[in-house]
């Protein structure tokens, strides 16, 4: 329960609606309270032989009643608006979260499981949001207005309800941790299946291609079984839980019958519709209550599941306005005796030192896997390393403001990934104001419009998931251009040309060479293209 | 409302629906007799006369039942709906394959697959058997009062069916809205999908608040859409609780004043009131149950877009290739709205041959591997694998003959071990080991915690480029079909790691026919014969290795 309570602060964000739903949840449940025991009262004196003005209760209880209809559309109204206004305040808050703490150095967590969290894992919190939160305390008002009833018609009323709504309670505590244990395993698992899901479909070129593919479907459809084998499980507890939560309400109004057989004579007769039905009513709250419950574990999953993504700590925290450590001289990309490790056990970069000054380039080479990504990565301050440190221009990366080393540092990444859109829209990823000639002349100078990249749409040629639709080459040049487009002082290129011919690419590196002002970092393995370096560094590892 | 093609979507399950509808009944009918018990109960004592103990003992047993008949319906439709979600899931992820690679949405397909299907659930199991249930008893019901006092029968009568019918007046347009609404939760969902798989790129491009506070106004956009939605649907359950309440009390003063003309006695008052709630439970279930139920209706259009794919017809060639000719006939390929791809493009490769496919960006290599895989298939001509038609293989045959390493291979967050499992599931760990040592490769999954055990990042994401890429030649090589094609498979290799996975290639596919797509004469070095593409077509062949300034100067081709 304490990692929900952690959730409900949110909602003071929104107090005036949470206020009014409160207040409409009262005003709705006490309105069909009333009607159900001003209809008892009414029948019971008119059969008793009473006088009692039949317009007169119509007229009172139809008014009620509709005041019962228009309360509880204005509260669902209310409740929604809230529940809603909370869930995309939260979903914000996960994302920003998330593109503060990825790429994890340690923690590679599935985009499946990710993505749960902020569509599915929220959206469960509706339910406590719109349905109970405010209805709960709303509740304890129908709780005193029973109480006070039972007590003025028959006092030993109070021992017939009362222990049962304990029973309503204490049965979900009692199944809480069975609640809590499928809960996980059901978030657990509905994420695992995303995650599995997207893999299939981005790798379906191998798995079609593996003759994997079956395989790889059942597996799914395993997780499809395992998955609905604990939700029958769960069902089952809930459908026991609710014939109890029946099973008391019937029992509520056998007790008190059971009451007016044995105590006749205190209860008046015009009283005993009454007295059944108070009874009955008295449980209400302890219904909703119940059913809260009931779907805590679900709701605790969820919600250990989001806080646990809220926890996440950013790749890099900002500290922009420390600046006393500029060296006034130094120009170009520095990596000043850099040390850098994923995790305690292996140290990927120790002792790093390098200068790329200003209108040179420097070939970054060395075997695969040691740590030449890495360093492209810390250049580009997805991370800070653990020591020494990483300047641009004499300034710290951990002291610029990240819009201002954005607008300092560009990069090829490996393998040139691409956003689902056009052309135009990758290119200005990083600046999508840019004006026309800005976007045409990237373009140019990537290549883009060479009749021999083959693109008749142009800049408004159509990027599917993952690059896909365009070829390893014309991919390559649509990154390029996106990181040629702010005119950046330093680039990073990790592999940049791997999928273009030695033609194309020493055209490329040609044009990166022509500014005086960049400083260009390289990783390249093609002997043609390093050759076209002004200088090499070699990364041996530590 | 009933929504044909969901039914068919669902396949056979009238008969659940049926069964759970029964159940509805029973449940429903129990409550019915335990009130008019409880009203005759009441009635005796009110006019303090008759044993109530047989009456009392009923109602016990009553309630008793109705708890049990409550559990059973809740374990039946857990059931129901777990074996509609299987099927309906199975049957959706068998079309996976036949999407086009252009049109993959992985995020989109994600939840149409997950969430969709888990929507639909409430509708069949709950949404559909209630409305039975509502068919049957309030009019029952009805029945009931109407002998105890006509007048207060009419009112409920009127009043019922307004909380039936109302509602449905709104049904179509609040089916449209909820369209809309799912979707824009799709869009949002696969929209976080891709920015998640990204997050370095868009923080590298100073891209990640700008497509936070686009995400935001999208959630936003998602709850206006929800609201909009709501504010129909919650009209509708306060229209029903108004003829629900309404209901109650008219019934109720109806029969009283019955009863003050002397025309009903005390018990069909108290009957009349107990049985008035009675009659409106079912179809407050309704209510209840459409707005759990109608959210996966508006999932129907992605599922039944998915489910309308064609699938990709295969033939029933079922032997896999006993030779690895590979003869190329006169193809034709081109992709929607782009100019490349290849013309009639013709070529054999021998049995046993190690081929190197050269040529500029664009000319159509990588297309060639697409073909060959059976990604595409041609506009015009044909391929052949050991003689056979590639579209007459079975699929299975088919990857038996033929194995394609494409340039950007994609590796699974499983083991390291599965993953190189992949073309070959019986592979022993010598088999793996061995070809993980010929590509170099080994020493990198010895480092890694777990060795061959160490379950893999999402596409291997530990890995840096070089060694992703050969793990998925060390993948291929595992694979016993007779033709192996390599697409720019060491591009992210030096030259030193490059020259050994080559020559450890060389070694580890003798008698095999391989195809090397490359823009290094490096990557091909071990080859016997090459062929230059250039604008989809052949430029030119050459015998041996192809010499530097082949591969260097296309433009003198």
């Amino acid at each position: 329960m304490r990692t929900v309570l952690r959730l409900l602060p949110i909602i003071a964000t929104r107090r005036g609606l949470f206020i009014e739903t409160v207040l409409w949840s009262a005003v709705t449940q006490t309105a069909v309270l009333g009607i159900a025991l001003g209809l008892a009262w009414t029948v019971g004196h008119v059969v008793a032989g009473e006088t009692i003005s039949l317009p007169g209760a119509g007229v009172v209880l139809c008014g009620i009643a509709v005041l019962a209809a228009v309360a509880a559309w204005r509260e669902s109204w209310v409740s929604h608006d809230l529940a809603y206004r909370l869930i995309a305040t939260l979903r914000g808050e996960v994302f920003d979260a998330l593109r503060r703490a990825l790429p994890s150095r340690t923690r590679h967590r599935r985009t499946g499981d990710l993505t749960t969290t902020v569509v599915a894992d929220i959206e469960t919190l509706e339910w406590l949001y719109a349905h109970t939160a405010a209805q709960a305390l709303s509740s304890l008002l129908v709780l005193t207005i029973s109480t006070i009833v039972s007590i003025t018609i028959a006092p030993l009323l109070i021992l017939v309800w009362v222990p049962l709504l304990i029973v309503g309670v204490a049965v979900p505590l009692a199944t809480a941790r069975r609640a809590r244990h499928d809960g996980e395993r059901l978030t657990r698992g509905a994420a695992a299946l995303r995650s599995e899901l997207l893999d299939t479909i981005r790798g379906m070129r191998e798995l079609a291609g593996s003759g994997m593919l079956d395989a790889q479907l059942e597996r799914l459809s395993h997780a499809t079984r395992m998955l609905a084998r604990t939700q029958a499980r769960e069902a089952s507890r809930l459908g026991a839980e609710r014939g109890i939560a029946d099973v008391a309400l019937a029992l509520a109004a056998l007790g008190a019958i059971l009451i007016a057989l044995l105590d006749r004579a205190s209860i008046e007769t015009a009283h005993i519709p009454l007295t059944v039905t108070v009874a009955v009513a008295g449980l209400g709250p302890a219904a909703q209550v119940a059913d809260m419950l009931r779907n805590a574990g679900t709701l605790r999953a969820a919600t250990d599941r989001i806080t646990d993504v809220l926890a996440e700590p950013p790749a890099v925290t900002d500290a922009p306005h420390v600046r006393e450590s500029t060296r006034a001289r130094e120009s170009g990309l520095v990596f000043d005796d850099v040390g850098f490790a994923y995790d305690d056990a292996s140290t990927v970069l120790d002792g790093v030192t390098m200068h790329v000054r200003p209108g040179e380039t420097v070939a970054l080479v060395g075997p695969s896997g040691v740590g030449k990504t890495t360093a492209a990565r810390l250049a580009l301050r997805m991370w800070d390393p653990d020591t020494g440190s990483v300047r641009i221009d004499g300034a710290d990366l951990r002291h610029i403001a990240d819009v201002e080393l954005r607008g300092l540092i560009s990069t090829v990444p490996q393998s040139s990934p691409l956003l689902r859109g056009t052309i135009r829209s990758n290119i200005t990823l990083g600046d999508p104001d840019a004006d026309d000639t800005a976007i045409h002349d990237a373009a140019t100078v990537a290549g883009l419009f060479h009749p021999g990249t083959g693109l008749p749409d142009g800049l408004d040629t159509l990027v599917a998931e993952h690059g896909a639709g365009l070829s390893g080459g014309q991919r390559a040049r649509v990154a390029l251009a996106r990181a040629l487009l702010g005119n950046p002082r330093v680039l990073v290129l990790d592999e940049p040309t791997a999928s273009l011919d030695t033609e194309a690419d020493s055209a490329i590196m040609d044009v990166l060479r022509r500014s005086p002002h960049r400083a260009v970092l390289l990783i390249a393995h093609r002997p043609a293209t390093i050759a076209a370096a002004d200088r090499v560094i070699h990364l041996d590892g530590p | 409302m009933i929504h044909r093609r969901l039914l068919e979507l669902a396949g056979a399950v009238p008969g659940a629906i049926i069964a759970l509808a029964a159940c509805g009944t029973v449940i429903s009918a129990l409550h019915v007799g335990f009130a008019f018990t409880l009203a005759v109960v009441i009635s005796a004592l009110i006019r303090g006369e008759g044993d109530v103990v047989p009456a009392f003992l009923l109602l016990a047993i009553l309630t008793v039942a109705r708890g049990a008949a409550i559990w059973g319906r809740e374990l039946l439709a857990a059931r129901i709906g777990a074996s509609v979600r299987i099927r309906l899931r199975a049957r959706l992820l068998d079309r996976l394959a036949a999407v086009p690679a252009a049109e993959r949405d992985s995020g989109a397909t994600a939840t149409t697959v997950i969430d969709g299907v888990e929507g639909l659930d409430p509708y069949y199991t709950r949404y559909l058997p209630q409305l039975l249930v509502v068919l049957v008893m309030p009019a029952l019901i009805v029945a009931l009062v109407w002998a105890q006092a006509p007048a207060a029968g009419v009112a409920l009568a009127v009043t019922v069916a307004v909380a039936v019918c109302a509602p449905r007046v709104w049904d179509a347009r609040l089916l449209r809205n909820g369209r809309a609404r799912w979707e824009r939760f799709t869009r949002l969902s696969s929209d976080y999908v891709e920015a998640l798989q990204q997050i370095p790129l868009l923080r590298a491009f100073g891209a990640a608040d700008r497509t936070a506070v686009r995400f935001v106004a999208q959630a936003h956009e998602l709850r206006s859409s929800t609201m909009r939605q709501l504010r129909l649907s919650l009209v509708e359950t306060g229209l029903s609780a108004l003829a629900m309440h309404l209901g109650t009390v008219l019934a109720a003063l109806a029969v009283l004043a019955a009863v003050t003309t002397g025309s009903a006695d005390t018990t069909s008052a108290v009957v009349v009131l107990m049985l008035a709630g009675e009659c409106f439970r079912p179809v407050q279930d309704l209510g209840t149950n459409w707005h759990a139920g109608y959210l996966g209706l508006t999932a129907v259009d992605g599922l039944d877009h998915l489910l309308s794919t064609p699938r990709v017809s295969a033939g029933n060639h079922d032997r896999p290739a006993s030779h690895g000719t590979v003869e190329v006939t006169e193809v034709s390929y081109r992709y929607p709205g782009a100019r490349t791809g290849v013309t009639d493009l013709s070529l054999r490769i021998d049995a046993g041959e190690t081929v190197a496919v050269i040529g500029p960006s664009g000319s159509g290599k990588s297309t060639l591997a697409r073909l060959l895989e059976r990604d595409i298939d041609p506009d015009q001509g044909n391929i052949r694998v050991g003689g056979t038609d590639l579209r007459d293989y079975v699929p299975e045959a088919r990857c038996r003959s033929i194995v394609v390493v494409p340039q950007d291979p994609v590796l699974f967050a499983w083991t390291v071990r599965d993953n190189l499992r992949l073309y070959r599931p019986d592979a022993t760990g010598i088999d793996i080991e061995r070809a993980a040592r010929a590509v170099l490769v080994h020493d990198v999954v010895e480092a890694l915690p777990d060795g061959y055990d160490t379950v893999l990042a999402e596409n291997g994401e530990q890995l840096s480029g070089g060694q992703r890429q050969r793990l998925a030649i060390a993948r291929a090589l595992l694979s016993p079909a007779p033709v192996l094609v390599l697409d720019e498979v060491t591009s992210a290799l030096d030259t030193d790691t490059e020259r050994g996975v080559v020559d450890g290639l060389a070694t580890h596919t003798s008698g095999r026919t391989v195809a090397i797509i490359a823009h290094r004469e490096t990557a091909c070095s071990h080859a016997s014969r090459w062929i230059a593409l250039r604008e989809g077509r052949i430029a030119e062949t050459g015998d041996g290795a192809p010499a530097g300034h082949v591969v260097t100067m296309p433009e003198s081709l």
